[in-house]
This record gives C-alpha cells, sequence and structure tokens, in this order.
C-alpha cells in the first residue's frame, strides 16, 4: 500500500509566558492509503497538536521545531499559509469534536457544503455545486437532502450536525482525514452511528483516516491500527489486535485496566495514580515512570528507545530489553462483560 | 397578522407614554432653573419693566399660572400639533427647528457613516494585522484620540486649522454675505464633520475588532479553514457576516449617542444647527424651544432603540425562529 | 427488602418553548429508591433524566405527580417549608461539569465551607479551615489545595471539590448527574472508585445518571432506562444487562463500544424505531425487572 503521510521525527512547542511547552516530542507515524489508524491518550498529550500541526492550523504560538512531514513523498515541512490552503480540503480535511460550534451558526448546512464543494472548483456552475452538496449530504446520512439544505445548524441534533460537518469535511474528496475526537460529545447509539457511517465512507472512498480519541473502546471498532500517546510521544504503536490482545506498554495496559469493561463488578476499577508531567519542564528518563508501578530503576534515568515486537508493533518501555525481568501484562485480552 | 398589530400598538403606546413622562419631566425641571423667561422675549428691556408691565407680561405668555396648569394647557396645544412659538425668534417652534434641521441632520449623517463605515474599516484592517505593527499603531493611536474630550478636540482643530494654517473657517455653516455654495457649505462642515467623528470613530473601531477576534478565533474558522478555505473568505464570508447582526443593532441604538456628541461640537464651532438650539433654548429659557428639541430628541432615542431591538431579532437566524430552536431542545 | 428512601409517583414534566409548542420532558415516571443502593439511569440527551434529578432535588418543580422523601412530600410546599433544613442539607447535588458549577472567583476553601455559612452551622472539625481541608482530604486531596481557584485545577481535581462540597453536608442522598462523561477514561475510573468508596464510608444513597452504561453496569445496584422521558426498563443491574427486554434497551447495550476489535467488528448496532413506546404500562415481566410494554401484551 501506498503511504500517504508520513511524521519524521516531529517536535512541536508552544511559546508560553511560563517557557516553552514540549507539546509534540520526536513522533514518527505513517499512514497508508486506505487505513483507519487510532492515535489514543490523555486529554494534553498532544494527539490533537499532532494533528493540527500536520494541516498546520496550530496557533501563532506554535513552533514546528524539528522532524519532517512528508505528504505522498513531498517534504511540506516548510509550506507557507498559501501553499497549504491548496492541500488543505484537497489531500487532507478534518472533523471537530464539537460539531455545534465547528459550523457557522448563521450559514444554512447545505451553502457551508456547498462552499467547501467550491474551494478547489472555483469554475464549477452554481447547480452542479448544489447538486454535489446535496449528494454529500446524502451520503453522509441526512435523509431529505434537497429539503434540509437551507435549515441552519441549530435545527440539527447533535448526530446529524457531526454529519454535516463530515459532508463539509469530504466535500473536495480528501485523500486523508484527520477525525478529531469526532464522538466525545454524542449519544453512545449516535456514536455507534457516527462510527459505522465514518468506516463507510472511509472505505467507499479508498481514504486514509487519523481518529483521535481518549477511549480505547471507542477506535476498536473502526481502527486498523492504533498508536498510543503519552506526554507527547507515542509510546506504543501496532495493529489494534496487537494492542488490544497483547498490549506490552505499561501505560496501555493502564488505558485498558481503567474501563469498566473489564472490571469485576464489586471490585474497584484500575485507576491510574497522579496526573501526567508537566510539558513545560519533562521528566528525565521515561515521562510515565512516576505513574508506572512496574518502574524500573533506569526509567528515572534514560528515556527507552522503541522495541520492536513485530513488524508492525513496537513498544517503548524498558521491560521489553531482555535484560529487564519477566511480567505478566495485566491487561490485553477479551472484556469480561458488556 | 392580528399578532403584529397587536405589537405595534403596544410599541407605540410605549413610545407615547415615555414622551409623555419625558414632557413633564423637562417642562417642570426647565420651570425650576434659574433665570427669567421675559429676557430671551424682550431682551434687555425685560430688566427696566416695572411690577406691573411684568405681570401683564406674563399673564400674556401664559407664565402666570401654576406650573401644573401651564403644563396641561400647553398639552391640550400640543395634542392638536401647535407647540408654541420660540421666546427668542417670536416665531412658531417647528418653523425654527424646521430652519436648522437640515445643517443637523447633515452634519449627523454625515458623522453617523464616516464612523460606522470607518469602524469597521479599521476593525477589519487590525483583525487582518493583528498583533502586527498596523494593528498596533492604530490601538495606540485610537486610545489617545478616544481619551481626547470632544469640546477640546474642536478646540484644537480649529487653532491648527483655523488659526494657524488658515485653510477652513472656523465657525458657521456657511460664509456670511457670501454664495452658499456646495463647496462654501463643505468647507464649512469639514472641522465639525471630524471633530465629531474622531470623537467616536475608535470606541466603535475597537469594538469590532474586539468581536471580530472572537470570531476569528472560533471553532468554525478551523473546520473553514480545514476545507481550504482562505484567510479573506473566512474573514469576509463567515466572521464579518456574523459579526454584522450584532454591529446593525448596535449601530442603531448608538445613533442618538453621536447626535448628543454633535449637540456639543456645534456649539463650539457656532454651527446653526439644533444643537445650538437646544443649548440656546435652555440658556434663556424658551420653553416652547426646549420642549419640542426634548421630545424630537426623546423619540429619537427612543425610535432607535427598537429598530435596534428589531433588528437584532430579524437578522439572526437562532432568534428569527423559536419554534426551530425548540425543535432543536426536543431532540437534544 | 430495606427501606425506601425516595419514592417517585407519576412524574410528569414539561417545558414551554414557543407559543404553543412544548416539549414533553417526562412522563407519568414512577419509581422508588432505597436506602443504601446506587440507583443507575440511562438515558440518551433529551431523555429527561436530568430535569428528573432536578425535581427530585426540588430544583425544578414538576407539572404533576409526587415526590416523596422519606415519606415527605416534597412537591407540596407546607410540607417543603416544614422540613426545609432536612431537605436542603441531606440531600446534595454533583453536576456533570464542575468547571461550570463551581464559582471560579471563590478559593476552594470558600467553595466547601458555603454551606456552613450560610445555614450558619458551626463546623464539626473546629474551625471553618480545619472542615474543609478533613473533606479535601476525604476526596484524596492534600489541603494545599485549600487556597487554589478552581480554574487552576485539573477537571478531575475539580469534580473531586464538587464531590467533596456535596459531602460536607454529609448526605443522605446524593444525586451525581453525569459526574464523569466529561472527564478523561483514566480520570473517570478514579472519580468512579471515589464514588464507591465514600459510599461505604458515608453510607449514602446514590443516583448516578449517566449515558455511558459501562460505568453503570459496574457501578449501579438497580438501573432505569429513560427512554424520552418514559422509564421503560427497570431491573437490577445484572438482571438489565443480561436480560434486556425493551427494544430501546437492547438498542442502548448494543451500541456501548467494547475494548475488543474482533467483536466489535462483527457486532451489528441494533436500530430503535421510536414510538413502540406510546401506549403502555410498566409491567413486572420477572420478578423485580420492570418493563414498558402495551396492555394488551399483558
Amino acid at each position: 500500500m501506498e503511504t500517504l503521510l508520513e511524521i519524521q521525527n516531529l517536535s512541536v512547542s508552544f511559546d508560553t509566558p511560563m517557557g516553552e511547552v514540549q507539546a509534540v516530542q520526536d513522533v514518527s507515524l505513517s499512514l497508508k492509503a486506505g487505513e483507519v489508524l487510532a492515535l489514543v491518550g490523555e486529554s494534553g498529550c498532544g494527539k490533537s497538536v499532532l494533528c493540527r500541526s500536520v494541516m498546520k492550523l496550530l496557533p501563532k504560538t506554535a513552533r514546528l521545531k524539528s522532524g519532517r512531514i512528508l505528504l505522498g513523498g513531498a517534504d511540506i515541512t516548510g509550506y507557507r499559509e498559501r501553499d497549504m490552503q491548496r492541500l488543505r480540503g484537497k489531500w487532507f480535511s478534518m472533523v471537530l469534536q464539537d460539531p455545534m460550534s465547528a459550523l457557522n451558526p448563521t450559514i444554512p448546512i447545505g451553502k457551508q457544503i456547498a462552499e467547501a464543494v467550491s474551494v478547489h472548483n472555483k469554475k464549477l456552475p452554481s447547480g452542479e455545486v448544489r447538486r454535489r452538496a446535496v449528494e454529500l449530504m446524502d451520503l453522509v446520512g441526512i435523509k431529505q437532502p434537497e429539503e434540509r439544505y437551507f435549515l441552519y445548524p441549530h435545527h440539527f441534533s447533535g448526530g446529524m450536525r457531526q454529519r454535516a460537518v463530515l459532508a463539509v469535511a469530504l466535500a473536495s474528496g480528501p485523500r486523508i482525514l484527520f477525525a478529531d475526537e469526532p464522538t466525545t460529545s454524542l449519544d453512545v447509539t449516535v456514536q455507534a452511528q457516527i462510527l459505522d457511517l465514518l468506516q463507510e465512507v472511509q472505505e467507499k472512498l479508498g481514504m486514509a483516516a487519523l481518529l483521535v480519541s481518549h477511549d480505547l473502546s471507542v477506535v476498536a471498532r473502526i481502527a486498523d491500527r492504533v498508536a498510543v500517546m503519552y506526554a507527547g510521544k507515542i509510546v506504543e504503536t501496532g495493529t489494534a489486535e496487537e494492542i488490544f490482545y497483547d498490549p506490552r506498554h505499561p501505560y496501555t495496559w493502564a488505558l485498558l485496566r481503567a474501563l469498566p469493561a473489564f472490571a469485576k463488578r464489586g471490585e474497584p476499577l484500575f485507576a491510574l495514580p497522579g496526573t501526567p508531567p508537566s510539558l513545560l519542564s519533562p521528566p528525565p528518563g521515561d515521562a510515565f515512570a512516576c505513574r508506572n508501578e512496574y518502574a524500573l530503576a533506569i526509567d528515572y534515568e534514560e528515556a527507552p528507545p522503541m522495541f520492536r515486537i513485530t513488524d508492525t508493533h513496537f513498544a517503548a518501555s524498558w521491560l521489553l530489553d531482555p535484560r529487564a525481568p519477566k511480567i505478566l501484562p495485566p491487561a490485553g485480552g477479551e472484556p469480561l462483560h458488556v | 397578522m392580528k399578532n403584529r398589530v397587536f405589537a405595534f400598538g403596544k410599541r407605540l403606546l410605549g413610545l407615547i407614554l415615555s414622551l409623555l413622562v419625558l414632557s413633564a419631566a423637562v417642562f417642570y425641571l426647565s420651570r425650576l432653573a434659574p433665570g427669567d423667561p421675559l429676557v430671551s422675549y424682550y431682551g434687555d428691556r425685560a430688566e427696566k419693566m416695572s411690577a406691573a408691565e411684568r405681570e401683564w407680561a406674563e399673564k400674556k405668555l401664559g407664565l402666570d399660572a401654576p406650573v401644573s396648569v401651564q403644563y396641561l394647557r400647553w398639552l391640550e396645544r400640543a395634542v392638536h400639533g401647535d407647540f408654541g412659538i420660540s421666546y427668542q425668534y417670536k416665531r412658531d417652534v417647528l418653523e425654527v427647528i424646521g430652519e436648522r434641521a437640515g445643517n443637523t441632520l447633515l452634519l449627523g449623517g454625515a458623522g453617523f457613516f464616516l464612523i460606522f463605515g470607518g469602524a469597521l474599516l479599521l476593525g477589519v484592517l487590525c483583525v487582518w494585522w493583528e498583533g502586527r505593527l498596523p494593528d498596533r499603531l492604530l490601538c495606540r493611536v485610537g486610545t489617545v484620540t478616544s481619551c481626547v474630550p470632544e469640546f477640546w478636540l474642536s478646540l484644537l482643530l480649529i487653532f491648527i486649522f483655523a488659526v494657524r494654517l488658515r485653510l477652513l473657517p472656523s465657525s458657521g455653516a456657511y460664509s456670511t454675505g457670501g454664495s452658499a455654495g456646495a463647496g462654501d457649505r463643505l468647507r464649512h462642515l469639514l472641522l465639525p464633520l471630524a471633530a465629531v467623528t474622531l470623537g467616536h470613530l475608535w470606541y466603535y473601531a475597537y469594538l469590532v475588532r474586539n468581536r471580530l477576534l472572537e470570531e476569528v478565533r472560533a471553532e468554525y474558522v478551523l473546520l473553514a479553514k480545514s476545507k481550504g478555505l482562505g484567510k479573506r473568505a473566512i474573514l469576509f464570508r463567515h466572521c464579518l457576516r456574523n459579526l454584522l447582526p450584532a454591529y446593525l443593532s448596535i449601530l442603531a441604538i448608538s445613533a442618538p449617542h453621536i447626535l448628543g456628541g454633535t449637540y456639543i461640537i456645534e456649539t463650539v464651532f457656532s454651527y446653526p444647527g439644533l444643537g445650538t438650539l437646544v443649548y440656546e433654548s435652555a440658556r434663556y429659557q424658551d420653553y416652547h424651544l426646549l420642549m419640542i428639541l426634548s421630545l424630537l430628541s426623546g423619540a429619537l432615542v427612543i425610535l432607535c432603540n427598537t429598530v435596534g431591538q428589531l433588528i437584532n431579532g430579524r437578522i439572526d437566524p437562532r432568534i428569527r425562529d423559536p419554534e426551530a430552536a425548540a425543535g432543536e431542545g426536543a431532540r437534544r | 427488602m430495606s427501606e425506601t428512601l425516595v419514592e417517585v409517583r407519576g412524574l410528569s414534566h414539561s417545558f414551554r418553548l414557543a407559543k404553543r409548542l412544548s416539549i414533553r420532558a417526562l412522563d407519568a415516571v414512577s419509581f422508588t429508591i432505597r436506602r443504601g443502593e446506587t440507583f443507575g439511569l440511562v438515558g440518551e440527551s433529551g431523555s429527561g433524566k436530568s430535569t428528573l434529578a432536578r425535581c427530585i432535588l426540588n430544583l425544578c418543580r414538576p407539572q404533576s405527580g409526587e415526590i416523596f422523601y422519606r415519606g415527605i412530600n416534597t412537591c407540596d410546599r407546607v410540607q417543603f417549608r416544614k422540613n426545609r433544613e432536612l431537605l436542603q442539607a441531606r440531600r446534595q447535588m454533583v453536576f456533570q461539569d464542575a468547571d461550570a458549577s463551581l464559582n471560579p472567583r471563590m478559593r476552594v476553601e470558600s467553595i466547601l465551607t458555603e454551606p456552613f455559612v450560610i445555614r450558619r452551622i458551626r463546623p464539626p472539625r473546629g474551625s471553618l479551615r480545619a472542615e474543609a481541608a478533613f473533606w479535601l482530604h476525604t476526596v484524596g486531596m492534600e489541603a494545599a489545595y485549600l487556597d487554589r481557584y478552581p480554574p487552576e485545577l485539573s477537571g478531575g481535581q475539580r469534580q473531586r471539590v464538587a464531590i467533596a462540597r456535596a459531602l460536607a453536608m454529609e448526605p443522605e442522598l446524593l444525586v451525581a448527574d453525569e459526574p464523569v462523561a466529561a472527564l478523561d477514561v483514566s480520570i473517570q475510573a478514579q472519580i468512579v472508585n471515589l464514588f464507591r468508596q465514600l459510599q461505604r464510608q458515608q453510607g449514602f444513597t446514590l443516583l448516578f445518571i449517566a449515558h455511558d452504561l459501562a460505568m453503570v453496569n459496574y457501578l449501579c445496584d438497580r438501573t432505569g432506562v429513560l427512554c424520552r422521558g418514559r422509564l421503560v426498563e427497570l431491573a437490577s443491574t445484572e438482571e438489565l444487562f443480561s436480560n434486556p427486554l425493551h427494544p430501546y434497551t437492547q438498542a442502548l447495550l448494543s451500541a456501548v463500544p467494547l475494548p475488543d476489535p474482533r467483536r466489535e467488528r462483527a457486532r451489528k448496532a441494533v436500530a430503535y424505531e421510536p414510538g413502540i413506546e406510546e401506549d403502555g404500562v410498566l409491567a413486572e415481566a420477572a420478578p423485580e425487572h420492570f418493563v414498558w410494554r402495551r396492555e394488551a401484551d399483558g
């Protein structure tokens, strides 16, 4: 499969009055055509920043410190706003967490979609633009698109709004879709519908998708591969099966064990102690060490490298070093109950 | 339809009631102010009058009755469209106002368009170059000019352009004796207009800038960017559009505020408009003139506020149809 | 069976939105909450679960129906006024969004001691500050946070402060309206554990409102399902999750995401067509298992 997006050793920092916040540190990942990669981690771990730095949608205080971003083999790291405008929508687009604030409240839904259609097709006659917008509404499952074309976002329910946002994102046929917590503000049943819809259009259009979430169980449904992020770094990456059934990093274990689906009723849930470290002055060694019950002495001194487990499965934990003590993974496998 | 007639009637009734209260208040307050109304009617002669003459004069002008009776008499005539005569000009007040209203409308109207057009322009410029030199410069200059009181700014303008540079006339609306051509009018208009505009411009420009910056930081801008829209399209088609309803209603509500500003400036420039008239009538106890001017100004304030509310309700789709918002509530 | 703490009888409420338009938020809801249990209430947004919570705590006056708290009819103004102290102090609430429910300009200490000041209660642990420190410690936070302001705290910490504030009055009934929905998964676990541990210590009755069924399944003893203002199913949580009878409950359960890719991919969400719930009654289908069904079905 063709590699669409390749991020090499990317570091992104924010300049704040308190100092430099290292939001993304030395992250490498790749995305192939037609696959769904899930990026999972706690809020503030840098997963949204990573997405937005690829699209160059970060605020002015953000600075791309080092690394390269390759899009379809071309280096876009140094692209300016004008160049990025040509790529946005056509190469990649985005679905946001809150569909209400993502849509302009004073413009009818259909027009917002039509606007996205004509961005990269300025010469398209207006009738054709409108026809395509209606088609898109149909594609994302908005029933009676013709009648709803002139309705405003506040006429729609949360799920319908998210469908409309998806239609906007799909308008110019992007190769990559960044979905940033697309279902977090939605109800369970609507969440399931939107996830199914995402997968359906992704398969139909042969798009690649980067799905960002804080909840591992949400991504299980549609992710082909999963990358777990902690404190600005990717700590484990592998296929969905590898991450869910054979997780290797203690942080992945913690994320899985915190889910009530793995807990016995009457026993306490596993709760990760403490809070993520400050990204203003990251501690030396492994950033996860102080919350890690399996931390080794070396974790406090030296950050672990990425250990290879299989060709697709990597994890950054000293536990994978041949010299480390063997530990029976406390997580992974089938959940106990619904 | 019936509802609309009803709502309109309610507003009209409110307007009339407010004006009634306003007229009573102004009537009593003007009587409380020290001064002699006879002076404004008879000029210097009033001071030399005997007691009997005074009594006769007061009776003639209807000033001998108790204030409440005077008010009721005034009200009765006002209802029939007779607002009395001006003591100073000895003519019907409406005639006196009619002569001057054009000048004020010209100054106020031109000022209004310059202020709101300019504020929108400056606000957009600031946002376009947010945090960069043009924005910072405009913010500095604007803060200074908006801190300067209007009358002082007027004097400064007169000093520079009329006294020092001798470019523009310092007072009046047209040259005395000369032909009142359009060029002459314009030359006389420039300084007062500059004073009116400069005094208010930055206040509204800053308002536009801040509201627009809020819009630019909204989530929907992120989505618009991610679909490939350029900066100009986002700013004008999305952000400015969302700002306009609020701006229009502010514009309507502040119309009287700006008019108040022109009143002061007219006096400084001896510009023959309603402002000078208000000032004179209050100063010389020209009761009937003061009443009608207060009522007109009051009606304008109320009217502008109503228009502001209507605009707000009409433009924003979320306010426009509550039924739809209700539908949303059902689904949420 | 244990004693009834709250009894809700035929509660209905609707909101008027426009001249000729009102939304039925609750429709003849009846159920009981037993002393000491954790009662779960699930439903989607708009199902009326928050309205129900508000009615139970007298934050919203229902249009019809009655709510009894320890036999006191709380909807009756006279009875409410007579028992105001008991009803206001002993029933507390934790909201979903601690960010919005805590005044950002009040120090944590003032937030925690405000109920004592308002009710002119002598703090049992001596000074107000000692009292605040005690409750902060109870929810697992250090006394150093007493002088902080809510915006300086993380989401999880804010929710802990909100819980401490509710617990300081030593309530008998704690209503938690989506207390973990806005939090990260790892923090959710901390807060849920805290609820369990505190309930064991303090022995309060917990009404836990959530849309996350996995969490309800883990935490609650009995669970009711609300659908468009109507209670469509009510049973012990184990029974409800292993044997859901109402199609809406089945649809909800089928939509819960599982951290198991193989099962997730194979699974199909059951769609629910609204409208089935129109006429009917809440009937006992199995012992202690009530489900809304048409009267004809018996």
